[in-house]
């Protein structure tokens, strides 16, 4: 197994076992934590999925694995058109929040399979949606974009 | 002094001059809702109506640099601002802080705009895109 030696590799990989050892400090009580149901358990599923993603680049040709003109020129797009949605959004939710004083709804009751609803108050805050808004956004025109070929 | 007639400009001129009536309407009829943010809003967007009226609609055109420009500060200030999220969001899970959206969503709006603007500004000096 041959892996390539790359500062960007090697700060994927170590970013991964410091999230996977933050996780494991939260499970055994060493950091305090908010009282949430598993602690620990997405800072060492994130850890991971870092680790793998790590580990695949480190072994992929570094002509593989580095972005050509066109893929560099199409995520700029998508991120700079991503901004602008989350912008819209962010924007959006601070109106609700302010003239509805929406405050107490909460985004995981319009998640009616979820059983217990209270307990994914903390997955659907505000923050959370933001998140999952834009990584959703990424996702969709980074697509859209690779369909429609022509970047100009 | 030429004024360009073109939808537009007539129509950003008409939403302007709805926002301040409607300001200054719902400020008479509704004592507790103030219309101020809508007439200073409708009045920059006449402001801005007026000037851009004044000038030819090539004027406006963005070129493919200033597109590249935009589009290399929109992806960085996308980042910043995730990461504000981000970590406000880690800090309301993590610790005893409980950081109300009402109040925080300001702060990434303001640090969103203001990124994208210096972001904007900066790649334009610096030039070689």
């Amino acid at each position: 197994m041959k892996f390539i030696n790359n500062k960007r590799y090697t700060l994927l990989l170590v970013l991964g076992l410091v999230n996977i050892m933050i996780g494991l400090a939260e499970m055994l009580k060493i950091i305090p934590h908010s009282g949430t149901t598993t602690p620990g358990v997405s800072m060492i599923g994130a850890g991971i999925i870092i680790l793998i993603i790590g580990l695949y680049l480190s072994r992929t040709p570094e002509s593989e694995s580095m972005p050509d003109e066109r893929t560099m020129k199409r995520d700029m797009k998508v991120q700079s058109t991503t901004f602008g949605i989350i912008l819209a959004y962010v924007t959006l939710l601070l109106l609700m929040d302010v003239s509805w004083s929406s405050n107490s709804i909460n985004m995981g009751d319009f998640f009616l399979i979820f059983s217990r609803p209270e307990d994914m108050s903390v997955l659907f805050s505000r923050y959370m949606s933001i998140i999952f808004v834009s990584i959703i956004s990424v996702v969709a025109l980074t697509f859209y974009y690779n369909k429609k070929g022509d970047l100009e | 002094m030429k004024f360009r007639t073109d939808k537009y400009i007539l129509i950003p001129m008409s939403i302007a001059i709805g926002m301040v009536i409607a300001g200054i309407l719902l400020s008479y009829l509704m004592p507790s809702f103030s219309g101020v943010g809508l007439i200073i809003a409708g009045t920059m967007l006449i402001v801005t109506g007026v000037y851009v009226a004044t000038k030819p609609i090539e004027h406006f055109m963005p070129d493919e640099r200033i597109n590249k420009n935009t589009d290399k500060a929109g992806y960085h200030a996308f980042w910043i601002m995730a990461s504000v999220v981000i970590i406000l969001n880690l800090i309301d899970m993590y610790t005893s802080v409980s950081i109300e959206y009402k109040h925080a969503g300001n702060l990434i709006i303001i640090i969103g705009i203001f990124s994208l603007y210096i972001l904007r500004w900066y790649y334009n000096k610096k030039g070689g895109l």
